[in-house]
Formats: C-alpha cells, sequence, structure tokens
C-alpha cells in the first residue's frame, strides 16, 4: 500500500516535470540567441533558492564505495555535518559534468571558508576507465578536496538506487558507432545538495547558472533549509 | 489545507524557476557582428572547453544563403576523434547522443552551446589548457569547408562564456 503511494507520488514529483522541462524551455528558446549575456544577478523565487525544490525531499542515501586513495567512503558517515554534493557523472563526459564540478569549484574558491562545512562528492558510473588516478587528476582539475568514488557495477547500482530513489535509472554504456573504443555513459542530469537534516531538497540540473549555486549555497550556510 | 497550500507554493516556486532559466538561458537577442553579408556560412563566437584528454567546441552557425545546409563533420589535429553531439535528457537521466548532422536552414543560424549541441574531441593529441587554440575544420553538406580558431575557455554552465557573478 506504501509503495502504491509512492508509486503514484512519483507521477507527479514536481522534480519530475522540473528536469524535463527545464531542457524543453532551453531549447525552445530558438536558435536566435546567440548572445553571451545572461542575468546580472539571481532574483530569489518564494522559496528564495536557485536550484531545483524537491518535495518529497530525498533522503541521504546510505552506501559504502572506495576513495581514490583506496579507503571506503561510508557516505552518510563522511559527510554527516557538511552540506554535501553528490553527483554521479564520469570524467569522459565533455559538456555537462565537468560543468556542475567548475561551478561548485569557482563558488568555493570565492568563498575559501565554504570548505570547512561543504564536501561535493563525484561518483563515477563508468570505472572501467575512470581509474583512481584518472578519477584524482580530473577532480584536481576542479578542487583538490573533492571527492572521487568508485565501485564495481552492483555497487554503483545500489549507491544510485539509494540516491535517486524513485527516479533511478539503469546506467547504460553505449556501443561505439564506428567500432572504436570510445564510448558513451548515461549519467545523472542534475546535482543533488544534501543539507545538514540529511536530506536533499535541492538538485541543480544543468542550466542553474554558477551564480544560482552560490546563491542557494551562500543562504544555506546563513540560515540552513527553511521551507519558506 | 496546509499541505495544499504548500504544494500549491511548490509548483508556482518550480514555475517561477523555470521562468528564469529560460530567461537566463534566453538572453536578449543582440544581433552578432560578423554578419558581412558576404560568406554563405558564418561562424560566430566559437569558444571551447577541455579537460584532461577530452574537449568541446561551440558556436553559432549562420546560414547566408538561401539553401539550407549542415554540418556533418569536424576534424582537428590537436584529437585523434571528433564527433558531434547532442545531450539528451529524460527524467533523471542525461546522456549524449552522436549525431549525424547539425542543420542549418536557409536564412537562420545553429547554436552549439554547452547543454545542447557541441563538437567532441576525444584522444586528444596535445593538452588543451584554458587560453590554448587549436584549429577545427568544418565540413558541410554543400561542400564547403571551413577553419574556425578554437579558444579553450573554462568550465561553467552557464549559458555564455564568461564566469562567476
Amino acid at each position: 500500500m506504501t509503495l502504491l503511494r509512492s508509486i503514484l507520488r512519483l507521477l507527479r514529483p514536481r522534480i519530475l516535470w522540473a528536469v524535463l522541462a527545464v531542457p524543453a524551455l532551453l531549447s525552445a528558446c530558438g536558435s536566435g540567441d546567440s548572445d553571451t549575456t545572461r542575468t546580472a544577478s539571481p532574483s530569489p523565487t518564494p522559496a528564495g533558492y536557485l536550484g531545483m525544490v524537491v518535495t518529497p525531499a530525498m533522503p541521504k542515501p546510505e552506501f559504502t564505495l572506495t576513495d581514490t586513495s583506496g579507503q571506503p567512503f561510508n557516505f552518510v558517515a563522511e559527510t554527516e555535518g557538511y552540506l554535501t554534493y553528490l553527483y554521479f557523472g564520469y570524467t569522459y563526459c565533455p559538456d555537462i559534468c565537468p560543468s556542475h564540478m567548475a561551478d561548485i569549484a569557482a563558488v568555493i574558491k570565492r568563498q575559501p571558508e565554504l570548505n570547512q562545512k561543504v564536501k561535493v562528492v563525484f561518483v563515477t558510473v563508468d570505472p572501467d576507465r575512470d581509474t583512481p588516478d584518472r578519477l584524482r587528476a580530473w577532480l584536481d582539475l576542479f578542487d583538490e578536496d573533492f571527492i572521487g568514488l568508485r565501485g564495481d557495477a552492483a555497487d554503483l547500482e545500489a549507491a544510485t538506487k539509494a540516491a535517486l530513489g524513485e527516479l533511478w535509472f539503469p546506467i547504460e554504456k553505449s556501443t561505439p558507432a564506428d567500432g572504436g573504443e570510445g564510448y558513451i555513459m548515461s549519467h545523472a542530469a542534475f546535482v543533488q545538495l544534501y543539507t545538514l537534516d540529511n536530506l536533499s531538497h535541492i538538485v541543480y540540473p544543468f542550466g542553474v547558472p554558477q551564480s544560482g549555486y552560490e546563491w542557494d549555497l551562500t543562504k544555506l550556510i546563513k540560515e540552513g533549509w527553511t521551507e519558506s | 489545507m496546509r499541505y495544499l497550500k504548500l504544494t500549491r507554493l511548490l509548483a508556482s516556486i518550480a514555475v517561477l524557476a523555470l521562468l528564469m532559466f529560460a530567461a537566463a538561458a534566453c538572453g536578449d537577442d543582440d544581433e552578432d557582428t560578423g554578419d558581412d553579408g558576404t560568406e554563405e556560412i558564418a561562424i560566430m563566437e566559437p569558444f571551447g572547453r577541455a579537460t584532461l584528454d577530452t574537449a568541446s567546441a561551440y558556436f553559432t552557425i549562420k546560414n547566408n544563403g538561401d539553401t539550407d545546409d549542415a554540418l556533418v563533420a569536424a576534424s582537428a589535429p590537436v584529437a585523434d576523434m571528433v564527433s558531434l553531439h547532442e545531450v539528451v535528457t529524460q527524467g533523471a537521466e542525461s546522456k549524449m547522443q552522436p549525431v549525424d548532422k547539425i542543420d542549418v536552414p536557409a536564412g537562420g543560424e545553429t547554436q552549439l552551446k554547452p547543454g545542447g549541441l557541441h563538437v567532441m574531441l576525444e584522444e586528444l593529441t596535445q593538452d588543451l589548457k584554458e587560453g590554448d587554440s587549436y584549429t577545427l575544420t568544418l565540413e558541410f553538406e554543400s561542400g564547403l569547408t571551413m577553419d574556425v580558431e578554437i579558444t579553450v575557455e573554462s568550465y561553467t554552465s552557464d549559458s555564455g562564456m564568461e564566469g562567476g557573478m
């Protein structure tokens, strides 16, 4: 019965249509927008956040994967007391994955005191190619404190299921059309942000500007999560 | 009752947020320079991004001619593999999809941009860092070939080339 209710709820969570609608809207801008300008400063939504507010909030996932130094990393235990970004991506991703990492890194670089309060966890969906060394080198391009995690297929599936809940999708690996070695992975469409209550109330689909990350983070550090 | 109100509030927040993203992404429709009317195909605002051995290139293709055209291939001396891609998002899942060509209608323009269409460079033959430039050769369906200078900029999901607030 509870399961049925969950499934019914799945049919109308904001996040689902929001994630679907954002790219649609972005592409609906047409081809006329060749500008490089963007809004000068973010104006807050009624709730005051520029990321996507998720309701109901998603619980912090329980999983243990291996960090780039080979140590086990228990996500819940290691991130307790920190505002924590979690993202499932891969290092051969040329467009979206590095953009998210770069935006978060830029915000932390501008406000170095955030380093004590924020953790960024990047889980590779491509452990075959993303060796610990490669993952470390890639994350270091953005911030040496970013945490990189790996696991085998079963561990990864358990971690993504725990994090994405009803929004879970199986990670896909494309077959290279040219018969070469390159292939494409599917990955999460958004970064999840866990607040000190160990819930993810806000996610960041592609399209949230860097200033949106900064706005929300500054607000959350100052006030903690508030619903209004 | 309270729950209902909250639900409605959240729904309107989501709508507002969406409108904001759309506005930020669209920006204003300033006409670009580079429209000199002599070239059938003009490439505007080219820029690139790069990580360890993977890079992407973005630009706007303007078709000043009166026949449809399409970008069908790209190549660069700095990469062993160059392909045309589009990012597709469905629910909580995003992935790139190879595309055979990128259409540019007569009199129109098509924008390659972060989170959308892009040229992906793999197996880089040299390190690409911020500020580095390389030549990207574009091939069109019409047979036209042209070289574009791509300068590597820093990553950001912001729609333009600038970062920060």
